[in-house]
């Protein structure tokens, strides 16, 4: 089996194969990008030299060195014998820097760690407990925030003495706060979803709430900010020891920045503050590189995959791909004739995955045809592509006609110009795309002078009358898309749709997340635009017993094929498919025998 | 609230005259009464072992807010709950969990119901985990029993994780969640609103079976009355925070007393070629629960509201076997309905 078809999502049962793998997980997604190995490889190189330090440093770091002339090796430039150059008393640099590297990377680790774990520990408490706890902690927060970093530093080592046990205590008990605050407003997004209401439900302590259910969800954003810290802990922890606050006698890259200062011989030995400059600049960018990447790969994995967004839609509508059959423009309104669609893989492991296999239909106008199928079956990409509006990875074949015109062929802009005027689509859950911050009634009214010259008092008088026909009074038009109920904004939607009186209204469905009131009510809205204006409708939905009352011809999809096709009558009465009659059986009003009875 | 006291009943669940109100005000003004809302009011409901009782509305009817009372998740702020013959309306939340085994739920998202790093099996025994049984062999058996009751294979199941699952493979993993600690209810809560259309029947079967078999009470939660009808033994049909009919699915359905249970009714898309049903007549949407309209709730969208009472007195639901709030009842055209 090459080409796997999609699973149909409610295939359930036990004996359903389901052979998907487990979808990679962070890490394994951010290995994909290039910097993030170099960074992954670099981290790895310096981490190798801290753990092998004695082994690899070339001298003792604190011993004298001396020429072969018997010379004190004070102040030698880079060379064979010591490749960072020597110090103003004869030591070489790149033993220093090798044992130092040790030093720099325990600090900040540590540090890092604590800082890390104090965050950690403070968001979840805060964001788990809330209130007046919450309060507490967020204000300390705030404190800690406004604590400035030297100064803390210079009092606390003034009070208490240089050692590394300062150190750390200043990086942790400082960088904590932003962890923190992340982790909390993850868990006050995470503490909502269903499965931790489930586990309160199943009577788990708060406890257990929190450290087996919220926790394990939300530290994967704790690990990525320990990496972060850990660069930011090394350059401070560089600061600190660079202004002299390290312990006498230590060794780490800021010691040997301080010790090239206090000579007062930077100026000559360019090599001596220079190499450990540059260690900690690369340091920094592997260690960001790498926090980042998995980042992103997070932040992609929490965001389910549910369909393009319209930004991405509008900008795929520039690259939608054309492989038009050539032939002689039928009559019918619209025409499409073997239709294919294949989403070409992104990533050489995935298969090319054929949405639609082959479906051709002819509406005439004034015209309501029904397209019917489960999640996976391909309705909603045959009317995209129908309408162009597919992304640039799907591949589409066949013919596709409108008002005569070869839909693959036309150019963007005339494309454009036909989009709404003649050819208006309701996108699935439309209702949640409204512009928030625009009045309703002025969404309407721009939608209506993009296509059409005419006044502002014009426009505005079309969209009241367009509103009223789909049952909103016109005063409410001034209301913000929040102010309005889900099913207000589908009308409005509809009303939007309408107003310039297509000749084709394609609506991908259309009263999903309604109530079965509010969905009686905009079918009958659509109706009433069929009406009206004579405009042929298309309706895809998973629900055959809606579409079957307002449309004339049903086409019933699963995995992109087409199983049935016809007159409503004649499908409903009569079906021909196993699959049609296992959705019709599973409908209101079903022939009596199939399910429980409904009294007719 | 003082002690109440009743006699331990036989049924699962047995709700008397639960109110659930929320504020409205923000602050200070808290404190004063009139910002107060009821979402749900005076709801009275008993539920047998074994049956399937179904709370059908619009969203904002309170049915929502109504399986969340009964699962201590919103605050009752009078009335009696008493589950398997213990009050449970006054219960904290420390309190609540050890009630908790007897009374489980099912949720609407079954994209979200499961902690997408538990396994199947994690999943399932968590309740059980939750309850302090710790035994390896007894939770083994007892998750085993309940993924084979919720009709998935054990062996298939238990090692998949929630992102290798099909909706409909994810809902039957959280009614083996639910079925894990025999619980004496189960409160469901839009079960199969998400799932693909053939997969609803399934589910839907699996319920009842589960009740039948197992002898589990089941709340069903759900808008679509088509999906009711289905399953049920008993409905409630909600409207504004209040029960405005109630009876056995088959009074309901064939002879709906209450202009809005009739037009509920009318509103479900039907195959059926034969029998034009009208459009329905009902316009606009629910109102605002802070907004309740004078005398029946139900007057200013009702076809039949034609005098002063409708608008200045609020019915109350009466009725021995079913039960209707309607001063105008639609009429008995006849007593048999086959």
């Amino acid at each position: 089996m090459t080409q796997k078809p999609i699973e149909p999502a409610g295939q359930g049962g036990p004996t359903s194969p389901n052979t998907a793998g487990r979808p990679p997980g962070p890490i394994r997604r951010a290995l994909r990008e290039n910097n993030v190995r170099v960074g992954l490889i670099i981290f790895s190189l310096i981490v190798l030299v801290a753990i092998f330090a004695p082994m690899i440093a070339p001298y003792d770091p604190q011993e004298r060195l001396r020429t072969a002339d018997g010379e004190l090796a004070r102040l030698l430039p880079p060379q064979r014998d010591y490749w960072m150059g020597t110090t103003n008393f004869g030591r070489d640099i790149l033993s220093q820097f090798i044992v130092g590297t040790r030093r720099t990377l325990s600090v900040g680790a540590i540090a890092a760690f604590m800082a890390v774990f104090i965050g950690t520990n403070v968001g979840l408490i805060a964001g788990f407990r809330g209130g007046r706890v919450d309060n507490l902690l967020m204000r300390t927060t705030d404190a800690a925030y406004a604590l400035p970093f030297l100064p803390f530093a210079i009092v606390l080592v003034g009070i208490v003495g240089r050692t590394d046990l300062i150190l750390i205590a200043v990086i942790g008990l400082l960088f904590w706060r932003t962890t923190a605050r992340v982790i909390r407003s993850q868990v006050l997004t995470t503490k909502e979803r269903t499965f931790v209401k489930a586990a309160i439900a199943g009577g788990a302590s708060p406890r257990r709430v929190l450290y087996a259910h919220i926790a394990p969800n939300v530290v994967a954003l704790a690990l990525v900010y320990g990496m972060l810290l850990i660069a930011e802990a090394v350059m401070a922890e560089a600061s600190l020891s660079f202004l002299g606050f390290a312990p006498p006698d230590s060794l780490s890259w800021g010691t040997i920045m301080f010790d090239a200062f206090t000579s007062q011989r930077m100026r000559q030995a360019w090599w001596w503050p220079m190499f450990p400059g540059l260690a900690l600049m690369v340091f920094m960018y592997s260690v960001y590189s790498v926090g980042q990447g998995v980042q992103r790969a997070l932040r992609h994995m929490d965001t389910p995959n549910i369909g393009p967004s319209t930004r991405r839609v509008r900008r795929a509508l520039k690259r939608s791909v054309s492989v038009p059959v050539a032939g002689d423009p039928p009559d019918a309104l619209v025409a499409v004739e073997n239709l294919a669609v294949t989403y070409q893989p992104r990533t050489p492991e995935e298969q090319p995955v054929p949405a639609v296999k082959d479906i051709s239909f002819r509406l005439d106008a004034g015209q309501m045809l029904g397209i019917v199928g489960e999640s996976g079956s391909g309705k909603t990409t045959a009317v995209r592509a129908l309408l162009r509006l597919l992304p640039p990875t799907a591949e589409v074949s066949g013919g596709m006609w409108f008002e005569g015109r070869d839909l693959y062929r036309i150019g963007d802009s005339e494309l454009r110009a036909l989009r709404w005027e003649h050819l208006a689509f309701v996108p699935q859950s439309a209702m949640n795309s409204l512009n928030p911050v625009q009045r309703v009634e002025n969404q309407i009214i721009e939608a209506i002078r993009v296509h059409r010259d005419v006044t502002r008092a014009q426009a505005k008088e079309m969209c009241a009358t367009a509103l009223q026909q789909v049952g909103i009074n016109p005063a409410r038009g001034r209301l913000y898309p929040h102010q309005y109920s889900g099913g207000m904004r589908q009308r409005a939607l509809i009303a939007m749709a309408k107003v310039l009186e297509p000749t084709l209204l394609v609506a991908d469905e259309p009263t999903t997340g309604l109530d079965v009131v509010v969905q009686d009510q905009i079918m009958a809205d659509l109706e009433r635009v069929r009406e009206e204006l004579g405009t042929a409708i298309t309706i895809v939905s998973h629900d055959l017993a809606l579409v079957s009352e307002t449309c004339s011809s049903l086409i019933v999809m699963r995995d992109g094929d087409v199983v049935e096709a016809g007159p409503t009558d004649r499908v409903v009465s009569d079906p021909r498919d196993p699959y049609t009659r296992m959705l019709l059986s599973s409908a209101h009003g079903a022939p009596a025998g199939t399910h429980g009875s409904t009294g007719a | 609230m003082g002690a109440r006291v009743r006699k331990p009943t036989t049924a699962a669940i047995d709700v008397r005259d639960v109110t659930v109100v929320y504020s409205a005000a923000r602050g200070l003004s808290t404190l004063l009464k009139k910002h107060q809302v009821q979402i749900i009011q005076d709801i009275n409901l008993t539920i047998q072992p074994g049956t399937v009782f179904g709370v059908a509305g619009e969203s904002g009817s309170g049915k929502t807010t109504l399986a969340k009372a009964l699962t201590g998740l919103a605050p009752v702020s009078n009335g009696s709950i008493t589950i398997h013959g213990r009050e449970v309306a006054d219960l904290d939340q420390a309190e609540w969990r050890v009630v908790r085994s007897d009374v489980q739920l099912i949720f609407q998202d079954p994209y979200d119901s499961l902690n997408p790093r538990f396994t199947v099996f994690d999943s399932v025994a968590e309740p059980l985990r939750s309850q302090g049984i710790k035994d390896k062999p007894e939770v083994e058996r007892l998750v085993r029993t309940a993924l084979a009751d919720a009709e998935l294979d054990p062996d298939t199941f238990s090692y998949r994780m929630p992102s290798q699952l099909s909706g409909g493979e994810r809902q039957r993993v959280a009614i083996a969640r639910a079925l894990v600690l025999d619980p004496n209810l189960i409160i469901a809560d839009e079960p199969v609103s998400m799932l693909d259309v053939s997969t609803r029947g399934e589910i839907l079967s699996l319920i009842r079976k589960a009740a039948r078999n197992r002898g589990v009470a089941v709340l069903l939660v759900s808008h679509d009355l088509s999906v009711l009808e289905r399953v049920c033994d008993e409905i409630a049909v909600m409207y504004l925070g209040r029960i405005v009919e109630q009876g056995t699915v088959a009074d309901v359905f064939c002879q709906p007393r209450h202009p809005y249970t009739q037009a509920l009714i009318s509103a479900i898309p039907s195959v059926d070629q034969t029998s034009q049903r009208s459009r329905t007549t009902l316009q606009g949407e629910p109102p605002q629960p802070a907004q309740r309209p004078a005398g029946c709730s139900f007057h200013p969208r009702c076809p039949r509201c034609d005098d002063l009472k409708c608008r200045t007195v609020a019915p109350l639901l009466e009725g021995t076997e079913q039960m209707y709030a309607c001063w105008h009842p639609i009429e008995i055209v006849r007593k048999d309905p086959a």
